[in-house]
Order: structure tokens, then C-alpha cells, then sequence
């Protein structure tokens, strides 16, 4: 049984529908993303869980028992909010213990749990300061620490990182992931940051438009999208329209102009079906239009240095196409081959935008 | 859900301000209108009398001088203190808003202790030999206008240093940037954009104009409604409260415009 | 820019001391012994002082004043708290509606105020003098008292409340112990403006003063009407001292930036 079973979901915002019939399943002790950019219902879903919202439609399930009457007090569950939602007028000890004194715990027993949150996060020495004098990274940490100082049985974190700068970004997401697997909580993240959601999910789902495009470990998604929406997410730009043919015991990908053909592996698309070939920047190749190779011919429109190699853009007679490479840099105005690496390939059945 | 919960909070306050001012507005406006056949008839009679219009004219006089002279002196006083006052902005700030908190009897006296005929200005002319008799600068138009503007400068100075504190320093060095001169960007950028301050700043001259108390026009000066209805009884009250009506109908509107 | 820059100083000058001048003058007036303005006082004394003290008529109006506009903050606060808190947090559209009536008896001249509400509250219902009196202060303090809490409020954004209720508060317990202690300068501030503005208030009050109840502004007046002595100024420099007390409070939790925002 899954722990946490949400059930066609509906939801509205401000008369707009933000959720069409969500469906979602999630594992006890997993970290599961909610990946997408703003509107697309994530930060709803979010909300519908914790109780602040209430649903058109659908229920959720925790552990079996219906929970969408349960008021969100009762609930217990850690909410960690994008701006922290500290409590002003109390200081960081007070604000890590202000759950525990909501159940009534024994003061020493609520002191004990504060040390030991205070002391996860690193932040014992600040107990008795104010929320106004800690900088982002310090109240994002005291806001993780009291919403895991009631032992809640579920951690929803909404953009949590967000508002902090790049780097902090990346230390604070490592720290969240050690302590949820570290005390084995069961979590729902949600990011808008594609990088962030991959390196500490178990699982991701991507949402678009109030659906979940595609729902799998970030190696799945990362290696084999489902959709085109999801593709661009994980950095594929390059979508190639074309067919598949069969021509000589193999499986050939046809693009719709040009003469440019490329065989494939094994697909569950039936031939002769219209599929996009999507590839990412660094599955092209680029060699100037006098080599022999076959490929797709083209001219740079311009190129940029990303420092780990180029990049450039290409305008072709099947689009603009964006190709990187490592060590050569091809100047504006030059004419080239662009040539598909096959085993970077992703076919999609179908283009939407 | 939340919204019922809403609605219940605020409507103690709503139910208050509708009897207390929605409905007793809205009665005294029926009650301005006699019959159907001839809705306007007590309005038309009250303008009918030269007094009232009078009365009227000079009212919206002495209330457009005020407001013009409260333009023209607060803007730049505001300017001033939006943009370059720095640490005494503060203080300036502070120094404006006192007077809005004393009471306006306060303020009217000050003025009366000032152009009585024994009053400090009398007397400082005097002294100056510039004048042998005391002048009588009590109870003319020209003490009204003094003791209006007094009384609402602050409410032009406030809005408009609000107003143009929100004028961003970069939109004026684009302008100059693109060759505008100083009274270019002054005409083209900083006045439109401060337009809305000036219409609150005058809107709020204005309509308090139409309500104040000038001591100095007790028994000698008849202006404003204020006035009128004070002496008279209720009945007869009523036809003076229907010049009030339109302009306040009016002022409101014009309110929840801004 | 240097000469518009002298007109600009030239301006704020003539400006503030036309403020702040008269108010001088009639402050000196108060120490003054003749019972002529005359300035500068040749004698001082605080003769003036005493005379407020020893009047009967002016020490129960300022009672009556104190009253009035104490029981009338109470009763704007505790509709207007609600109301505000209500209005901060609701994103339907009769929102904007309901904030313009709440503002309404600051546009509407206090004459027609005062005269509407006698008319059509005080003798339609034959309501008694004082209840009217502290219904009318109530509708003037209401709007001040809305917009200073809404403004306060505004720092307390929603999502302190929403933590407050996943970690175990009910909805009103998260707005006692998470909101109210927020927003208490707010609370203060907002009293000691309705309590000013009603202290000093006129054109309403005027109407709908009676047999035994007048308040402190309206006595002045009539005071005026038929003597001409620095007993008035006395009072007004009295009546500055509270004004500057009450900024002094107001400056120094709330900050005085509430007068210039829109």
C-alpha cells in the first residue's frame, strides 16, 4: 500500500483549474519531486496534501485512511514554506519548539528535541536570536528544523531553496537530502530548479498544466523522456520532425526535408508514424561543409563559449538547431555538417509545445 | 469557506458604517426630493435665492484659491523633501504632520491670535511704523483663505512627497540620457507621474474646505454650508443640506476614482 | 540647477515657517500675563495655566472629550480589527468595495456627516445624546483604525499563520499567538490616531453635542465666541504637549512613514 495515495485530483485557483484528475503514489521513506515551472499545479498539490486548500475533486489517502476532512493542524505534517514563515516575535528556540508546546510536551522533553534539531542543522549556538537577525541560509535551516521537530510523518517543502543564492543552493540541498534519508522521512519537494530536483529525489514527476507528463527516477527521466515538454526540461533543444521507415531489416528515422536519414535501434513506434527526433546540444556534431560527411548542412548564426566548450547556433533547412562542442569553435557566417549522433537520440511520438 | 468566514468578520464594521453614514446620506438625499413630478424643485429654489448662490460661489472661490495656493507652495516643498532632504526628511516629515493632529480650533486661534486687531501681525506693523491704526484682517475673505491653507497644506504636502518618493531615480537618468532637458523631464516624467498625488492633495483640500470651521466667521461672515444649517432648524436645514448633497455625491465619486 | 535649488529651499522655508509659526506665537501668548496677544510677552506668567484648572465648564469637557473618544476607540478597534484582518487576507472581489466604505467618513465633509447622522439616526430613533455622540466619534475613528491595521498586517503575511496550523494551532489560537503579538504596535498606533483625530474633531461632534455633553474643541469654541484671552492658547499648548506625546509613541514603534504611503 503506498503511503501517501493521491487520488484524481481536481483543483482550482481563483476560478481557474490548476489540477486536472492528478494521480500519484508515494512510497514511505522516498523523496519525491514535484518538477515544473510556475502554474502548473505543483505548489497546489502541495497545499491540497497539507490541507490549506481544499479540492474540487478526488481524495487523499495517507496509509489507507482518507485524510481531506482532517483539519490541517491535525494532520502533522512538516510544512517548510519558500519565505520560511518564521515566527517573528519568537526567537529560534522558541520557534523550533513551538510545535512540541501545541502537543503539550514536558518541558524537558521539549528541550532535548530542540538541542537535537538545533545540533542537525548546525545551529546550536543560535538558539536565542531572532528570526530578523539570521541571514536566508540560517532560517531556511530553522524552518527545516522546526517543521522535523514534531516527527511528522510527512515533509512538504515547497521551493524551499529558492530564494537563496547559488551556491548555498547547492550545500543546502545536500543537507536536506542527508537528514530526510538519514531519519528516513517521507517527502514531497517541490522545485521549479531541474538540477536540484535530480541530485536528491528518489523520484521526480513533471508537471505541466495541472498533469504529470512523465513519473520515474531522474535516470529515467533524465535518459528517456516521454513527451517533448519533459525532453526540453531535461535539456534536450533540438526536435527534428520526421518519419520511421523500414528499409532493409533496419529501422530508419526519415527527416521531412533533406536527405537525412539515421538509423534506430528498436522502437515501440509503429513505422511509418510521425515521430520527433529530439537530441540535446552535446548529441550533435559539427564539421565543416567541406568534409564529406553526411549530415545536415547549415550555417552558424552565432556562437558562444560556455566554458566547458561552444555552443552554437545553426540555422538549417530543418530549423535552428543548437550544437555544442568541446574544444572547436566555428565562427558566424561559417558553413557546416551537422551530424546527429544516433545513440543520443530520443524518439517521441508526438510535438507538443 | 474562508470567504464566509470573511464576510462575517468585516460585517459588524459594514452593518456600523451603513446605518450610521450609507443610510442617513441616503434619507437625507430623499429627502431633498420632495415629490416625483418635481425632483429638483427644492434644489431650484435654493439656487434661486441670490443669497445662496452667493454664499455658494464664494465658497468654491475661497476653496479653489485655497487649493491653488496649496499647490503651488506645497509641490515644491514636497519635491524638496522627497529627494533632497536626506536626514532631515524625517524631521520635515514629522514637522508637517503635527498639525494635522491638533485640533483645528487650535489652529484657527492661532490665526486669530495673529490678525486680531491687537494681534501679532497688527501690532508688528505698527511697530514697523508701516501702519498708524490697527487694519481690520479678521473676518475678511482674504483671513478665510489664510486659515484654510493653514489648515490643509499638510494634506498636500503628505500624498505629494509620498507620491514622488515613488518617482524611481533611474526613469529620470534614462530621460536625461536620451537628451532631455531639466524642465522636460520635469514636464514630460515628474509631473504626470505625480498627478495622482496632486489630485489627492486638491481633492482633499477641497472637500474639507466645504466642511471647515472658521471661527472667524461666527456672526460675521456667512460661508459655506456649515454655516447655515447650524442655525437653522431641521426642516429648513434640509434645503441647505441639498447644495451639500450634490457636491458630496460628487467628492466621493471623485475619490473612489483616485 | 543652483537657482531652482534655492527656490526649492526658499519654498520649504516659507512653507514650514508658516506651519509652525503661528503655533509659536500663540505658544508664547499662553505664558503671557496681559490677557492681550501682544508678542513677545513683556511679563510671563502661568496664570492662563490655572484658569483652565479652576474652570468647571472646561475641566468636564475634557472629561466628557476623554470619555467619548476612549469608549469610541474601543468600539472602532473592536469592529475594526476584524474587519481589517478580514480585508488583508480576502482576495474577493467585494474587497475593494468594502475598504471605499470603510474610508467613506474621511471623504464625506464632517458637516454632512454630523447633520445626516442627527437627523436620521439621533432623533429618527430617539437615541439619547451621549450614545450618539460615541456612535459618530466610532464612524470617524473607523477609518484610521482599518487602514493602520491593514498596513500592519501587511508584514504579517499568511503564511505565518498556515505554519502555525501545520505544527498544531487551531485557526484562532495561530491568530492570538502568532498575529496579535505582530501586530500590537499596530494596535497601539492605530488607537492613539482614532483617540486623536476624535479629541479634536468639530463638524461632527458639533451636531450631535447636547444638553451636558460637550466635548474640549467645542467648548474652546464657544469660549472664543465670547472671550478673547490666552486661556485658549493655554489649552492649545496643553493639547500640543498630548500631540507630541502621541508622536513621540507612534514615531517610535510604527514610525511616522504611515502619514506619507498611499
Amino acid at each position: 500500500m503506498a503511503f501517501l495515495k493521491l487520488q484524481n485530483l481536481t483543483a482550482a485557483y481563483d476560478q481557474e483549474i490548476v489540477l486536472k484528475k492528478m494521480n500519484l503514489e508515494v512510497k514511505q521513506g522516498e523523496l519525491l519531486s514535484l518538477l515544473g515551472s510556475s502554474g502548473c499545479g505543483k505548489t497546489t498539490t502541495l497545499r491540497i496534501v497539507s490541507g490549506f486548500l481544499k479540492q474540487l475533486e478526488g481524495s487523499v489517502f495517507l496509509e489507507g485512511k482518507e485524510i481531506s476532512k482532517t483539519h490541517p493542524s491535525e494532520r502533522g505534517f512538516g510544512y517548510v514554506f519558500q519565505n520560511y514563515a518564521l515566527f517573528p516575535h519568537l526567537n529560534v528556540g522558541d520557534n523550533v519548539s513551538f510545535g512540541l508546546k501545541q502537543r503539550k510536551f514536558e518541558r524537558e522533553e521539549i528541550n532535548k528535541k530542540v538541542n537535537e534539531m538545533l545540533d542537525m542543522v548546525d545551529l546550536t549556538a543560535f538558539a536565542g536570536k531572532r528570526p530578523l537577525e539570521l541571514s536566508g541560509g540560517q532560517r531556511q535551516r530553522v524552518a527545516l528544523a522546526r517543521a522535523l521537530a514534531i516527527s511528522p510523518r510527512l515533509l512538504l517543502m515547497d521551493e524551499p531553496l529558492s530564494n537563496l543564492d547559488a551556491a548555498l543552493r547547492v550545500k543546502m540541498r545536500m543537507e536536506i537530502r542527508r537528514i530526510q534519508q538519514e531519519h528516513n522521512i517521507t517527502a514531497l519537494y517541490v522545485t521549479h530548479d531541474q538540477e536540484e530536483c535530480f541530485s536528491i529525489s528518489d523520484r521526480v514527476a513533471v508537471m505541466n498544466e495541472g498533469l504529470i507528463e512523465q513519473l520515474g527516477t531522474p535516470e529515467e527521466i533524465y535518459s528517456s523522456p516521454a513527451t517533448s515538454f519533459v525532453a526540453r526540461f531535461v535539456g534536450f533543444e533540438n526536435f527534428i520532425h520526421g518519419t520511421l521507415e523500414n528499409s532493409g531489416k533496419k529501422l530508419w528515422f526519415v527527416a521531412v526535408k533533406g536527405d537525412v536519414r539515421f538509423p534506430v535501434s528498436e522502437s515501440s513506434i509503429p513505422e511509418h508514424s510521425a515521430v520527433v527526433a529530439a537530441l540535446r546540444p552535446d548529441g550533435l556534431e559539427l564539421r565543416v561543409s567541406e568534409s564529406l560527411k553526411k549530415g545536415i548542412p547549415g550555417k552558424v548564426k552565432v556562437a558562444t563559449y560556455l566554458g566547458k566548450g561552444y555552443r552554437h547556433l545553426v540555422e538549417t533547412e530543418l530549423g535552428e538547431l543548437v550544437a555544442d562542442t568541446k574544444d572547436e569553435m566555428f565562427a558566424a557566417h561559417t558553413n557546416v555538417i551537422v551530424i546527429p549522433k544516433s545513440e543520443s537520440m530520443i524518439l517521441l511520438s508526438t510535438y507538443n509545445d | 469557506m474562508n470567504n464566509r468566514l470573511h464576510i462575517l468578520l468585516v460585517l459588524p464594521g459594514v452593518l456600523l458604517v451603513a446605518a450610521l453614514l450609507a443610510s442617513p446620506l441616503f434619507f437625507l438625499f430623499l429627502d431633498t426630493i420632495p415629490n416625483l413630478e418635481h425632483p429638483f424643485s427644492l434644489y431650484q429654489s435654493f439656487l434661486e435665492k441670490g443669497f445662496h448662490r452667493k454664499i455658494i460661489i464664494r465658497t468654491i472661490r475661497v476653496a479653489l484659491i485655497t487649493t491653488m495656493i496649496c499647490v503651488i507652495l506645497a509641490y515644491p516643498c514636497a519635491f524638496f523633501i522627497a529627494r533632497y532632504a536626506g536626514r532631515f526628511k524625517a524631521v520635515l516629515i514629522v514637522i508637517a504632520v503635527f498639525p494635522l493632529l491638533l485640533s483645528p480650533v487650535v489652529r484657527s486661534f492661532a490665526w486669530m491670535a495673529i490678525l486680531g486687531k491687537n494681534g501679532f501681525l497688527n501690532d508688528l506693523l505698527q511697530f514697523l511704523r508701516i501702519i498708524e491704526e490697527p487694519l481690520q484682517m479678521l473676518y475678511t475673505e482674504v483671513a478665510v483663505i489664510i486659515g484654510l491653507t493653514y489648515l490643509f497644506m499638510p494634506l498636500m504636502i503628505l500624498p505629494l512627497v509620498g507620491v514622488i518618493e515613488n518617482i524611481e531615480e533611474d526613469l529620470l537618468d534614462s530621460a536625461k540620457s536620451l537628451g532631455a532637458n531639466d524642465s522636460s523631464v520635469f514636464l514630460k516624467i515628474i509631473l504626470p507621474l505625480s498627478a495622482s498625488g496632486l489630485l489627492v492633495g486638491s481633492i482633499l483640500v477641497f472637500k474639507n474646505n466645504s466642511s471647515s470651521q472658521c471661527l472667524w466667521t461666527a456672526g460675521r461672515i456667512h460661508l459655506g454650508f456649515y454655516r447655515q444649517s447650524y442655525c437653522l432648524h431641521n426642516s429648513q436645514a434640509t434645503w441647505w443640506r441639498s447644495g451639500d448633497d450634490s457636491i458630496n455625491t460628487y467628492l466621493s465619486e471623485c475619490n473612489d476614482f483616485v | 540647477m543652483k537657482r531652482s535649488g534655492l527656490v526649492l529651499i526658499l519654498s520649504v522655508l516659507l512653507v514650514y515657517i508658516f506651519l509652525l509659526g503661528p503655533l509659536v506665537i500663540i505658544g508664547f501668548s499662553a505664558f503671557n500675563e496681559s490677557e492681550f496677544l501682544d508678542f513677545p510677552p513683556k511679563v510671563y506668567s502661568f496664570r492662563w495655566f490655572f484658569r483652565i484648572f479652576e474652570s468647571e465648564m472646561f475641566i468636564s469637557a475634557f472629561k466628557s472629550s476623554l470619555i467619548i473618544s476612549m469608549l469610541g476607540a474601543t468600539g472602532a478597534l473592536l469592529v475594526g480589527l476584524p474587519a481589517a484582518y478580514s480585508l488583508s487576507r480576502t482576495r474577493a472581489k467585494w474587497r475593494r468595495l468594502v475598504l471605499s466604505l470603510f474610508m467613506s467618513p474621511v471623504i464625506v465633509p464632517g458637516v454632512v456627516l454630523g447633520f445626516a447622522m442627527l437627523k436620521h439616526v439621533v432623533i429618527a430613533l430617539d437615541i439619547d445624546v451621549w450614545s450618539g455622540m460615541v456612535m459618530g466619534h466610532m464612524l470617524i475613528m473607523i477609518p484610521y483604525v482599518i487602514r493602520v491595521i491593514v498596513s500592519s498586517l501587511s508584514n504579517v503575511p499568511i503564511e505565518i499563520e498556515e505554519a502555525a496550523v501545520s505544527l498544531g494551532c487551531s485557526n484562532t489560537r495561530a491568530f492570538l499567538i502568532v498575529v496579535l503579538p505582530n501586530i500590537r504596535s499596530g494596535i497601539l498606533v492605530a488607537s492613539l490616531l482614532a483617540f486623536i483625530t476624535s479629541l479634536n474633531d468639530v463638524p461632527v461632534t458639533i451636531f450631535l453635542t447636547g444638553p451636558g455633553v460637550t466635548t474640549l474643541p467645542i467648548q474652546m469654541l464657544s469660549y472664543v465666541e465670547y472671550y478673547f484671552d490666552p486661556t485658549v492658547s493655554a489649552l492649545s499648548v496643553l493639547l500640543m504637549l498630548l500631540t507630541v506625546t502621541i508622536m513621540i509613541v507612534i514615531e517610535s514603534t510604527m514610525g511616522l512613514n504611515i502619514f506619507t504611503k498611499k
